[in-house]
This record gives structure tokens, C-alpha cells and sequence, in this order.
């Protein structure tokens, strides 16, 4: 299965509609429709609380949603984490277990370490350090890397750009340019200058529905009051 | 590297994350309630399946505590061989088990 989804030349599409989820009585997300094909850097915007991460949960499989479809090449695959080689997930709070060196946690993910921070010479002094002993940015930046390098037919991210500092922000860039080669990416961030610069499909989730942004996305993001001017 | 091996050192990592709360409460079962009942004399082939009663109600005392401490632990489970809570608790409960019969034994053998 790994090798069928996660192929060198191998092309997929993960689609998901269907999701509709509330908090009490506050409707989080009513209208959806997402689209990620390999090849394919696609951004997800909104405000604080709209349900970004719900809906990256939702799509990963680990929030179970009633009627949720997430299919890939057409297929329902729900949950889809559950299926190898499918897709993984990188939430906003630490991933790594704490008490685990990063060169066990990436043997475990099935993560050429070095190949994956080859672009990123100075985090090799700490393959052998946990998680905890490390700064905010150079941890978040270690753990998108070893996300991005899993041998998976997409990758979602949530947050990925926090604490990492703007030099790391343009290699990671580059990194994710070339991934996009063999697998499809969905990302969500705050910082949308990034997020409009590297993605070449933006979604703004905006009352709980999900708006394709067009060609001028700026434009749109300041009608529905995500941007200011 | 089989799916059951692997599975395993997912059960044996996650463990290692809990223990404290889980040897913790075997700890202080054995200590309250095996010794004193030891002392007087009962056979423990008697108290054992009881013991080991007590000592499942337990769970959702870990699982609540585990819940409220570490309510992150599980996203590196799910992105390692897409492996859910259900599994990772089934095994953690046949573990601490095996690891609390263990203890109860060599409490028995030390104590006669």
C-alpha cells in the first residue's frame, strides 16, 4: 500500500466534503469542500477559531466527524491515518514523545534523519537530543522536516512556520517546493505571507465555510476582513 | 520489522510515558492491601484474582490522569503506523497486568 500510494511517479487526489461540526451551539464548520493533489502546495487561512485544526483533524482521521468524507482518488477513507503510506499529520502542540531522542523517533517514523536535514547542516548536532532539550523553532523545524520526508502520498500541517526563525523559512520553502514533487501538502499558518507565497491553491475558511481564492487572493482576504488593508 | 513487533515498541514506548501513574497505584495496591492480607496469612491464589480486580478498576484512574497531563501524547502514535488510542490502550492494559502479576509474585516470594 505504502509503496502504491507513496510512489515516486505515483499521482493522487484527497478530497473532503461532508464535514460539518459545532461547538455547542457556535456551527464551526458547515460547508466544505478540499482539494489536494500531489504536486500541489495548498494554504488554509482564517481567522482564530474558525476550525482550521478541527478540519485538518477531521481530514487526518484522529476528530471523528458523522457524515465526514475524505477520499483519496475517489475512495472513502475514513480514518485515513489508519491507512500506511497514506498521509500523515503535524499538530500545532509538540509531536515527539519527550523522553525520546530525535534519531529513535525518526527510525520509528521511517525517516532518513541526515537526508532529511541535509539542507539543515547545524541540526545534525542534535540527532541524539530529546525534544525537550531543544529550542521552540529548531524542535517545530526538526519535527515539519521529519513530516515532510515520511514516505507519505500527502502531509498536513498545522502551524508549521512557528518560532522558526527566517533564514530556516526560506530553505524550508525550497524544502517543501521539492516534496511537493511526490506528495501534496496542506498547510495551515498565520503567517499568510508565507502561506500566499509557496501555495498554489488557497482555501479561507471564513463562518464556516471554505472559499477558493482566486487569482487575486489579497483582494478577497481584506473583503472578508481577514486582512486589514 | 513485522507489524506485530512494531506494534509492540509502540505499546513499550507509550508505557514508558505512563508508568509513573501505573506502577505508581501497583505500587501502593501491593503495599496496602496484598502485605497486610499476606501477614495474616492468606493464601495467595485467594487474593490474587481479586487483586488483579482492583487493580483494572483502576484504569480509568490512568487513563483520566494521562488524559489531563499528556493530552498530546497520542499525534506521534497516530503518524507512527496509524496507530489509534483503542490499540495503544488495549496493549498498555495487558502489560501493566502481566507487570503487576510479576510484582505481586516476587512481593509473595520475598514476603514467605
Amino acid at each position: 500500500m505504502l509503496q502504491k500510494l507513496a510512489g515516486p511517479k505515483a499521482t493522487h487526489v484527497l478530497e473532503a466534503d461532508g464535514i460539518r461540526l459545532s461547538f455547542g451551539s457556535r456551527e464551526v464548520l458547515t460547508d466544505i469542500y478540499l482539494r489536494v493533489q500531489t504536486g500541489q502546495i495548498v494554504g488554509l487561512l482564517g481567522r482564530n477559531g474558525c476550525g482550521k485544526s478541527s478540519l485538518l483533524q477531521t481530514v487526518f482521521g484522529a476528530r471523528t466527524v458523522a457524515d465526514a468524507s475524505v477520499r483519496v482518488d475517489g475512495k472513502r477513507t475514513v480514518p485515513a491515518f489508519r491507512i500506511p503510506g497514506l498521509l500523515n499529520y503535524l499538530p500545532q502542540v509538540p509531536m515527539l514523545p519527550a523522553n525520546l531522542s530525535l534519531r529513535k523517533s525518526a527510525r520509528l517514523l521511517r525517516v532518513d534523519l541526515a537526508q532529511a536535514t541535509a539542507n539543515f547542516p547545524e541540526l545534525r548536532t542534535h540527532f541524539d537530543a530529546c525534544p525537550s532539550e531543544l529550542s521552540g523553532g529548531t524542535a517545530r523545524l526538526l519535527q515539519v522536516l521529519l513530516m515532510l520526508h515520511a514516505r507519505t502520498a500527502f502531509s498536513l500541517f498545522d502551524e508549521p512556520f512557528t518560532g522558526i526563525m527566517p533564514v530556516h523559512l526560506e530553505t524550508l520553502a525550497v524544502e517543501m517546493q521539492q516534496a511537493k514533487q511526490r506528495k501534496g501538502l496542506l498547510l495551515s499558518d498565520p503567517r499568510y505571507e508565507e502561506v500566499l507565497s509557496l501555495c498554489d491553491v488557497v482555501y479561507l475558511l471564513h463562518q464556516g465555510r471554505l472559499l477558493k481564492l482566486g487569482p487575486n487572493p489579497r483582494a478577497q482576504l481584506r473583503d472578508y476582513g481577514y486582512l486589514a488593508s | 520489522m513485522t507489524p506485530l513487533f512494531t506494534w509492540m515498541r509502540a505499546v513499550l514506548l507509550f508505557y514508558r510515558g505512563i508508568a509513573p501513574f501505573t506502577l505508581g497505584i501497583s505500587v501502593l495496591l501491593l503495599g496496602v492491601a496484598l502485605l497486610p492480607l499476606l501477614h495474616e496469612g492468606q493464601a495467595i491464589g485467594v487474593l490474587l484474582p481479586r487483586l488483579v480486580l482492583l487493580k483494572l478498576l483502576t484504569g480509568p484512574v490512568v487513563w483520566y490522569l494521562t488524559e489531563r497531563t499528556r493530552p498530546h501524547q497520542y499525534w506521534f502514535y497516530y503518524n507512527y503506523l496509524g496507530m489509534g488510542r483503542r490499540r495503544l490502550w488495549a496493549g498498555v492494559g495487558v502489560l501493566d497486568t502481566l507487570v503487576f502479576l510479576a510484582l505481586a509474585r516476587a512481593v509473595t516470594v520475598l514476603y514467605s
